[in-house]
């Protein structure tokens, strides 16, 4: 359950995001670094859907050197401390463990009340090129 | 006068009010519309642009599932006064966050209503999708109050209305007194029309009008006035004329309808006493010569007394035909309804035409076919009139040969039935172009016809007119030289159906018919089988003798008159037998004194009159084979007076008549006073007792009505009941029910016949109280 609202979420976030242009019809890319713990939810939730006119991929990547072409990066459990963080410009890195943030991350998840939130860094995701939309900065919780 | 419902006035004013007022009226509600959609149209805008902003800035809170922020979105609303609530709803449809001005007042539904604009209890409704990057993910509705629009709605109404009654107002008034001027020569005219029409004084004149079209039109209208006035005088003159005219011509009618009334009036009464004028005589003249013939022996006397009484009954047939065309002529003939016999009437009908037939050595035969009823309502003696006429005229045409009559019914079960009677003959016959023509009035095959025949030539026409006055058909075929079939038929109710069938008294009884006439012999053989008998039949003496030579018969119903051995001859030949078979002897009425007493000597005992009747052949043959003496061989002609003697009161004017009954009476033995009108009677009835009055009904001074009328008035007094016999012309129809309404108890009609007197005065004597006899 929780999964499948963090899936939805994380496709929802291609929507709040204003990117930079991106190159003709390639879908976008949601990418999972390390561990998923998804176990094929993403896919289900994405599948056959259109964001501006593209389509939605999910890609794995086992270490931060494999990321390549991706919108999204999630790191799931605590990967990122293991792995390290990747930083590319136009890729949005989110989370779910805390201190993701402090490590350079953009947007966390975390539970409260049983239910998924988020906070955001909009500094960092600036930094990379991104601009979040005021709805999604209104929503989350800003550090 | 017809009252006025709206006047000329008001209908003017109404009239331009009218279009003015439906022109103002519809201009309003073409602005009122039109604010009405415009506020709609701006207000539902605005709404809609407020709600594309809120649900743009909702869509993230809807996809990311965070309903406080969506109500903290909505709440925004509270700016626009006139959002009552709004309600923010998922992809699925339900209510995610809602938004309420005051709390309970108009929540938001709890379902996503459809999108689009309505209007809810005069709340306006939006709700449209919230879309994120093209993709719907929920829906916005928004409830707005109208209030705002409806206010400014009656306001608009309130100045309208405000804005058109002062002008309207100021405009009648205006209109009113304007038309009051133009109205004024309408009333002065129509004042002097009325004036006209009540007082019929076509010289006044209306007063001159305004210089215009009304004016016109009083002009007009005098000149009309003048013009009726000159024709009103003109055509005075002429009704004054005319009414003397029309006066005269009036008194002429009358006097002349007057005279024709009389004269109809003359006629019928002329009529009704020739009828009882000539009758009278004539009864008198038939029944004298009866009586001298029966009194008398002398062989010359009674051929000169016949051929009186031939002369007599045939003048009296010729009268009667006569006064009976006029009566049907003049519509006078009238129906009675009354009981019918059909059996008797036939019966009686041949015995009257039996000796004629005789006379000419015809064969008479009557075949009443099975199944007639016993008694049917009809007219007995108009009927009986057209079977005679048939009868008689077969008879008059018919040289030799044989003349049958056959009657029968069809739909006897049915109401009505129809009765029809078949006369069929063997004379000259009717050319068929004379076949319908025969039917009219003095007509008969040719000219030469009355003169070799006699006859009026009326009776068949007679017959017709009496047949279609029954509501029945009569017609005729004929075969010229071979002979003719003459027909009628009746509709008639029937009142008895049929008797049952004879008892079948002479069940396994041989029985021998000889007859000469063919058609004689098959009736009689149907009859005698009805009966049960075994029947044979020769049409010769020289047969009957063989047939009973030879074979055993019980019984022997013998013609008297066959060619050759006749019937006697065979009654003779019979005796002789070791095992005579009883005889029963068919007489013809011609010879019936004569030939009965060869019957007595031969030792036949019994006899029947031919043409046969079914029921006396029944009897007959019964009687003789169960050995009974038949008693009428022993009867003379005149019946004995078996009655004890009565005193009688003969009330007749006519002294021919007065004599007859009397010496009718006598013969019988009863005692006679005599009375020679009503007057009479009735003082004879103060002085003296009597038994039973014969009353003539049409008698000068007093009549036998006002006659019997005095004495039941007397006998009211004394409690006594004198039995009164009327005496009437038999031709006047409805005499009998007025005999017994006038308070008689019986009627007799002339000629008087002595068998029906004696069996009336038979059956006084009978009634009276045996102490009264004398």
């Amino acid at each position: 359950m929780e999964y499948q609202v963090k899936a939805a979420f994380l496709f929802n976030f291609l929507k709040f995001v204003d990117w930079p242009a991106a190159a003709g019809d390639a879908p976008w890319v949601i990418g999972i670094l390390g561990r998923d713990p998804f176990a094929g939810v993403l896919e289900d939730t994405v599948r056959g859907k259109m964001v501006n006119g593209r389509r939605v991929e999910v890609r794995r990547y086992a270490r931060p050197a494999d990321v390549k072409d991706c919108n999204i990066l999630f790191i799931g459990h605590a990967d990122f401390e293991r792995l390290g963080m990747p930083a590319q410009p136009g890729l949005l890195t989110v989370g779910e463990a805390p201190g993701f943030l402090k490590s350079g991350g953009m947007i966390n998840f975390y539970l409260e009340d049983n239910r998924v939130h988020f906070e955001i860094r909009p500094e960092v995701a600036h930094a990379a090129g991104l601009r979040l939309s005021s709805q999604l900065l209104k929503l989350g919780r800003t550090l | 006068m017809k009252k006025i419902s709206m006047s000329f006035r008001r209908k003017l004013i109404l009239a331009a009010a009218l279009p003015a007022s439906a022109f103002v009226g519809l201009a309003c509600l073409v602005s009122i519309t039109n604010e009405f959609y415009n506020f709609r149209r701006e207000n539902t805008a605005q709404l809609s642009a407020i709600m594309g902003v809120v649900g743009e800035n909702s869509a993230a809170a809807l996809v990311f599932e965070d309903p406080k922020d969506a109500a903290a979105t909505l709440a925004a609303l509270h700016t626009i006064p006139s959002v009552f609530s709004a309600g923010l709803y998922n992809k699925q449809g339900a209510l995610f966050a809602s938004y309420e001005r005051k709390a309970g007042a108009n929540p938001p539904p709890r379902q996503a209503p459809p999108t689009g604009s309505h209007l809810d209890h005069g709340a306006l409704v939006l709700v449209r999708d919230v879309e994120l990057n093209g993709e719907r993910v929920g829906s916005i509705s928004i409830r707005s109050d109208q209030s705002e629009l409806y206010t400014r709605i009656l306001r608009f109404l309130l100045l309208t209305v405000v804005a058109l009654a002062i002008p309207a107002s100021i405009a009648i008034a205006f209109y009113s007194r304007v038309l009051r001027v133009l109205v004024k020569p309408i009333f002065n005219l129509t004042g002097t029309a009325r004036l006209v029409s009540l007082t019929k004084t076509y010289s006044i004149r209306a007063d001159a009008g305004p210089d215009d079209e009304i004016g016109e039109l009083i002009v007009a209208f005098n000149e009309m006035l003048g013009e009726i006035e000159i024709r009103e005088q003109q055509l005075g003159r002429h009704r004054d004329h005319l009414e003397e005219v029309v006066g005269e011509r009036t008194a002429e009618l009358r006097t002349a309808k007057e005279k024709a009334e009389e004269a109809a009036r003359l006629k019928s009464e002329f009529l009704a006493n020739m009828s009882h004028e000539i009758r009278t005589p004539m009864n008198g003249i038939i029944g004298m010569t009866d009586l001298a013939l029966s009194i008398t022996s002398d062989q010359e006397l009674r051929e000169y007394l016949s051929a009186v009484k031939i002369s007599a009954d045939s003048l009296l047939v010729v009268i009667n035909d006569i006064l009976d065309f006029s009566k049907i002529e003049a519509g006078k003939m009238e129906l009675e309804q009354a009981v019918v016999d059909v059996r008797t009437m036939v019966a009686d009908a041949l015995k009257t035409v039996a000796l004629r037939a005789n006379e000419k050595n015809l064969e008479l035969t009557a075949d009443i076919q099975p199944g007639m009823p016993a008694k049917v309502i009809g007219d007995p003696a108009r009927l009986r009139q057209v079977l005679l006429n048939l009868l008689g005229n077969a008879i008059k045409f018919t040289g030799q040969g044989d003349v049958s009559l056959e009657v029968s019914i069809a739909d006897a079960e049915s109401c009505p039935a129809h009765l029809l009677f078949t006369v069929v003959d063997t004379g000259i016959g009717v050319p068929a172009a004379k076949l319908t023509s025969i039917f009219q009035p003095f007509e008969q095959a040719d000219g030469s016809t009355t003169r070799r025949f006699g006859g009026t030539g009326l009776g068949l026409s007679i017959s017709t007119k009496l047949v279609q006055l029954m509501d029945g058909e009569i017609g005729a075929e004929s075969d010229p030289g071979k002979g003719s079939r003459f027909w009628f038929s009746l509709p008639v109710d029937v009142l008895e159906p049929a008797m049952a069938p004879p008892a079948r008294l002479l069940e396994g009884v041989r029985v021998l018919i000889a007859d000469d006439n063919a058609k004689s012999r098959t009736i009689l053989s149907a009859i005698v089988k009805r009966l049960g008998a075994t029947v044979e039949t020769v049409s010769s003496g020289e047969d009957a003798i063989c047939g009973i030579r030879n074979t055993p018969f019980d019984l022997l119903l013998v013609d008297a008159q066959m060619p050759g051995a006749d019937g006697f001859a065979v009654a003779r030949y019979a005796r002789r037998l070791p095992h005579p078979p009883e005889i029963v002897m068919m007489l013809s009425a011609a010879e019936l004194h004569a030939d009965a007493g060869e019957c007595r000597r031969l030792g036949v005992r019994q006899y029947v009159v031919k043409p046969v009747n079914e029921i006396e052949l029944a009897n007959a043959l019964d009687r003789a084979f169960h050995g009974f003496e038949q008693e009428i061989l022993t009867a003379a002609p005149a019946p004995q007076p078996k009655v004890r003697a009565l005193t009688v009161l003969l009330a007749e004017d006519n002294a021919v008549n007065q004599k007859l009954a009397t010496r009718l009476l006598q013969k019988m033995g009863h005692q006679v006073t005599l009375a020679a009108n009503g007057e009479e009677a009735v003082r004879a009835h103060l002085t003296a007792a009597f038994d039973v009055i014969l009353m003539d009904v049409q008698m000068p001074e007093m009549n036998g009505f006002e006659a019997t009328a005095r004495i039941r008035e007397r006998e009211k007094i004394t409690g006594e009941h004198l039995p009164i016999i009327a005496l009437t012309a038999h031709a006047i129809q409805g005499d009998s029910e007025r005999c017994l309404d006038a308070g008689m108890d019986d009627y007799l009609s002339k000629p008087l016949d002595s068998r029906a007197l004696a069996g009336k005065l038979e059956s006084v004597a009978l009634r009276l109280p045996a102490i009264a006899a004398r």
